[in-house]
């Protein structure tokens, strides 16, 4: 049979599927995973697959649920528990930074956890400033939990199968417009061919999208797709190197590194805010290897709130063009 | 070698005459396809639906994503062999 192309949510949920098949001690838990399929797609089928004992819909409570999943966890169980939004991280941070990202190191290594935490980010579509954050900078700042942020179906499912057999705490970011929704548009190469078997993407290895000797552009998640498109907009002018990081923690740093060897100049590309994150994660990196790099620049969300107004929520966000001119004046 | 419709399954509520979309092409022109292949999503009033492949064979015609969609509606065809 031909190849078949995948959605982003369908490929989480193929590898969802394919683990629980595989290992009973894996199940599902969150708000409207059952029979809605998870707002997002990221659960669809599972229930009528797998019943009700293993894929669970919960109350609107995420200190309970996610500290449900550390403690099923903890007695050997594999969970995945959705946090809908991970705007809503506010609600459970204890459960999250201070159990589910240290209960294995306060224990001396006794206790395992391996819990999947999924969640989805992002903005573009008119969510507003408490649904459309992007928010894994948080997540990686606290030592204890893997970070992944897959930005196409053959990363999501290789990376969830990763994540579900990792024993410890993943937590695992997808963005919405990167899900093949009928309501919120995805870019056309964000549905990849997907395997039919299991594999997996071992964690902290970034993919170097496209190659080139004047600028390294990395990012991650939905903005891979924006650098990519304004790579391919500069190309008689500009040679510029595109790297996905595919995982922040573990960070593939040497990657970067060997990039900007070779160009010379780096821009960071984050839809998640400016200060304190990726973009300066990245600069202190380089700078710390030693590397010569003629010029450094970023492209992030400019520390304001999210705004509703589509304008405005679109001139926040890094795009095809704002990436493009960036990339220009980095190598001007 | 036979032709045979890819039409849009009724999983409408009451109201036939709300169009939907098609959403997703898991396969492209010229595919082959086995029978029950999921090939297609669809979707109506912002809820998504499978749409399977009705033979084996090679997929012809989809109808490109975005097309409108109501009940029955035939959006691909499938070229059976023999």
């Amino acid at each position: 049979m031909t190849e078949r192309k995948l959605t982003m949510s369908r490929a989480i949920v193929e590898a969802i599927d394919q683990e629980m098949a595989r290992d009973p001690k894996v199940f599902v838990m969150g708000e409207d995973v059952g029979p809605y399929g998870g707002i997002f797609g990221s659960t669809t089928g599972l229930l009528q697959k797998y019943g009700e004992d293993r894929v669970r819909d919960t109350p609107i409570s995420e200190t309970a649920f996610i500290g449900t999943a550390t403690g099923a966890a903890a007695e050997g169980m594999r969970p995945i528990v959705e946090l809908m939004f991970v705007d809503f991280f506010g609600v459970c941070m204890d459960q999250i930074y201070n159990h589910l990202a240290k209960n294995t190191y306060m224990s001396g290594g006794g206790v395992r956890l391996p819990v999947v935490l999924t969640t989805a980010y992002g903005g573009g579509y008119s969510d507003a400033a408490q649904h459309s954050q992007a928010l894994y900078g948080v997540f990686a700042h606290v030592p204890g939990l893997k970070v992944v942020v897959p930005s196409n179906a053959y990363d999501a499912k290789g990376l969830m199968i990763e994540a579900i057999r990792d024993d410890n705490p993943v937590m695992y970011f997808f963005h919405k417009g990167l899900m093949g929704l009928g309501w919120m548009t995805s870019p056309a190469t964000a549905a990849t061919p997907v395997p039919e078997e299991p594999y997996t993407i071992p964690f902290g290895k970034a993919e170097v999208k496209r190659s080139g000797t004047d600028l390294t552009i990395v990012t991650v998640g939905l903005m891979v797709h924006r650098a990519l498109e304004a790579a391919a907009s500069l190309e008689k002018k500009l040679s510029i190197e595109v790297i996905d990081l595919r995982t922040l923690v573990p960070l593939d740093r040497p990657t970067v590194v060997a990039s900007v060897k070779k160009t010379g100049r780096l821009l960071v590309v984050d839809e998640d805010y400016r200060s304190f994150g990726l973009t300066g994660e990245l600069a202190a990196s380089v700078a710390e290897a030693d590397v010569p790099m003629r010029r450094y620049r970023r492209l992030a969300e400019p520390d304001v709130p999210i705004p509703y107004s589509r304008p405005l929520e679109q001139f926040v966000f890094p795009s095809a063009e704002t990436i493009a001119a960036a990339a220009r004046a980095a190598v001007a | 070698m036979a032709s045979i419709p890819v039409t849009v399954p009724d999983v409408w509520s009451d109201d036939k005459s709300k169009e939907g979309v098609i959403v997703n092409w898991f396969y492209e022109e010229g595919a082959r396809v086995a029978a029950g292949t999921v090939i297609a999503e669809g979707m109506v009033e912002k809820v998504n639906f499978e749409i399977q492949a009705p033979a084996s064979g090679v997929l012809r015609t989809p109808a490109p994503v975005n097309t409108p969609i109501v009940p029955g509606k035939a959006i691909a065809r499938i070229e059976t062999e023999g």
